[in-house]
């Protein structure tokens, strides 16, 4: 089946990943090398073994995420940080690196921090609101809120130290994993793991939440409480690989369509393979940015570049009505 | 009116919130198992909340609704699911879910929160594309396909929940002559396997054509009630609608005329 073929080409991506780097030169080392010669082991099992996980957990995340936001709210142009989680998060990371301090942990607690606030606002200031259906409400408020964090983020980016904090703000809103060790994955994988199990067995259920609240409601779904558990894990999922890499802009927006593309609109089956299809993205993106330069590329701008390539295509090869 | 109703409003009244004009006010009506009955009545008079009311979705502010021997509060989501299916007017996907996979969802009452339809599912859906006559295209996407046929897949969804009561807001208001005798005629067979049927419309002659029981609505009350020859007669119809209409038999079918 489909599903198999792309977790059998992730598998392969993935061994294939623990070999491409730079060292000893740019390309692939050998097995022979990677087993025998202690500083190739040590880089595999210690540099890019944790990276490469913490890329599956991203991409996963991410497009899994998206697949379930855009569902939700029968938008197929929702991306997973649009609840202020996304600027929630690059606004804690700034607020650490120029004020804090910008040790890794602080600036991914900070990140996690208020990516998680930003959700929490959006979702009360979606209660309060006085207009609207509930899922006009939500984005309404995801659009409010994010542009409370944009503009403190740039009164942060204009205090600070042009040399130095912004620099590494900059850097960090690019997104990348080359600060990856075992500790994130340690710390982010059970999260990431719990969400995606939850979202994975609700797979089919989601089909009956995308509907119209009332025909939901008719074929037997508890629909607030249904919809809410359902962005608590995508939401908390994607909280948590942003802290730790920063913005990976358009896996969450692009994967899905495509997943949808090949598997078809039922989220039984486009839930799974956005996941698998996200995984292998950033895989490979990361791969290239790792690799291509002697100076590391930041991660956000590969994956932009692949996710606008594969959006322009998507666009070009419509069918029929199109998403 | 029946001895066994299948769903009653008892003095019913319900306002939007914010709102403070009634939408229905001490609304009261039977209806008859295994019958059809059609609710005529101007725009905005209640007949979509009546609806959403019987649906459990909206809730009376006071008065209550019995479906069977219980009150609709008093059911589970699910079980509401399992006896009471809604075809809406009109459902816009974003998504292009193949009929098969849109009709599925009708087994959502039957099935957990966690659990994936099979193949007995898979069975029940295919049953009921093929009852509305779109077997064939059951690969085809919901979004490809015409108003027609979309309100025929939404009525397929509502058979696959295997209920006792259908209702359907005004099923033909967007088809042409052709689809709107498929349906009936499907309404038709539908009744002779034992469903009762509630449909909202804002033609008189469909009602005339399918429904045992007519009742007409205004303002949020009953304003006439009973079987098609007794209740849709000009005067009444002139009435509800505030215009000329005139009703008349022409070979064995009513035709009505209006200004």
């Amino acid at each position: 089946m489909l599903l198999s073929s792309l977790m059998l080409a992730l598998i392969g991506i993935f061994m294939l990943s623990l070999l491409l780097g730079r060292y000893p030169g740019p390309g692939f080392m050998s097995l022979e090398q990677a087993r025998n010669d202690t500083m190739a082991s040590e880089i595999v099992m210690n540099l890019r073994l944790p990276r490469a996980l913490v890329a599956i957990l991203v991409g996963m995340s991410l497009a899994a995420a998206g697949t379930v936001m855009q569902m939700l709210f029968g938008n197929p142009l929702v991306d997973p940080g649009f609840l202020g989680v996304s600027q929630g998060a690059a606004f804690g990371a700034g607020l650490s690196i120029v004020v804090f301090g910008s040790s890794p942990w602080l600036v991914q607690g900070s990140a996690a921090f208020f990516a998680c606030l930003g959700l929490i606002i959006s979702y009360s200031l979606a209660w309060k609101i006085q207009y609207g259906s509930w899922v006009l409400r939500l984005v309404l408020a995801g659009i409010s809120v994010s542009a409370v964090f944009t503009s403190l983020l740039g009164i942060i980016k204009y205090i600070a130290d042009p040399t130095s904090q912004l620099a590494e703000l900059t850097f960090w809103m690019l997104g990348g994993l080359g600060a990856i060790s075992w500790s994130e994955v340690f710390i982010v994988a059970p999260v990431c793991l719990l969400c995606i199990l939850g979202l994975l067995l609700l797979r089919w259920r989601l089909n009956i939440l995308a509907l119209k609240d009332y025909t939901a409601f008719s074929l037997g779904a508890s629909t607030g409480f249904e919809r809410a558990l359902i962005l608590v894990f995508a939401v908390v999922a994607t909280a948590a690989v942003t802290a730790i890499s920063g913005l990976i802009a358009w896996v969450g927006l692009i994967m899905p369509h495509l997943s949808r593309r090949i598997f078809g609109a039922d989220a039984r089956f486009a839930l799974p393979g956005s996941m698998l299809l996200g995984a292998i993205l950033v895989l490979i993106c990361d791969g290239l940015a790792r690799t291509l330069l002697p100076e590391e590329i930041p991660l956000g701008i590969i994956t932009s570049l692949f996710g606008a390539m594969v959006f322009i295509v998507l666009m070009m090869k419509t069918r029929g009505g199109g998403e | 009116m029946s001895e066994n109703p299948i769903l009653q409003f008892d003095q019913v009244c319900f306002s939007y919130p914010a709102r403070s004009n009634l939408v229905l006010s001490q609304f009261s009506l039977e209806f008859s198992r295994g019958r059809v009955t059609a609710i005529l009545g101007p725009n905005g008079t209640g007949k979509t909340t009546m609806l959403m009311l019987a649906l459990g979705w909206l809730v009376p502010g006071s008065g209550q609704i019995w479906f069977g021997e219980k009150q609709l509060i008093d059911f589970s989501r699910s079980e509401l699911g399992q006896r009471i299916a809604l075809v809406p007017q009109f459902e816009p996907s974003f998504f292009d879910f193949s009929l098969l996979d849109f009709v599925l969802l009708g087994r959502a009452p039957y099935l957990g929160r966690f659990s994936v339809p099979g193949p007995e599912d898979y069975a029940i859906a295919r049953t009921a594309l093929e009852k509305v006559g779109l077997f064939e295209k059951a690969d085809a996407s919901v979004m490809q396909i015409s108003g027609g046929e979309h309100q025929l897949v939404l009525l397929a969804r509502a058979l696959t929940q295997q209920t006792d009561l259908l209702m359907l807001d005004e099923p033909t208001s967007h088809l042409d002559i052709k689809n709107k005798s498929r349906l009936i005629g499907i309404l038709r067979e539908l009744v002779k396997e034992g469903k009762t049927i509630l449909f909202t419309t804002h033609e008189p002659d469909v009602a005339a054509m399918i429904a045992d029981q007519v009742v007409m609505v205004r303002m949020g009350q009953v304003a006439y009630k009973g079987k098609v020859e007794e209740v849709m007669t000009g005067n009444n119809l002139s009435d509800i609608y505030q215009v000329r209409v005139e009703a008349e038999k022409v070979r064995s079918r009513r035709v009505f005329f209006w200004d």
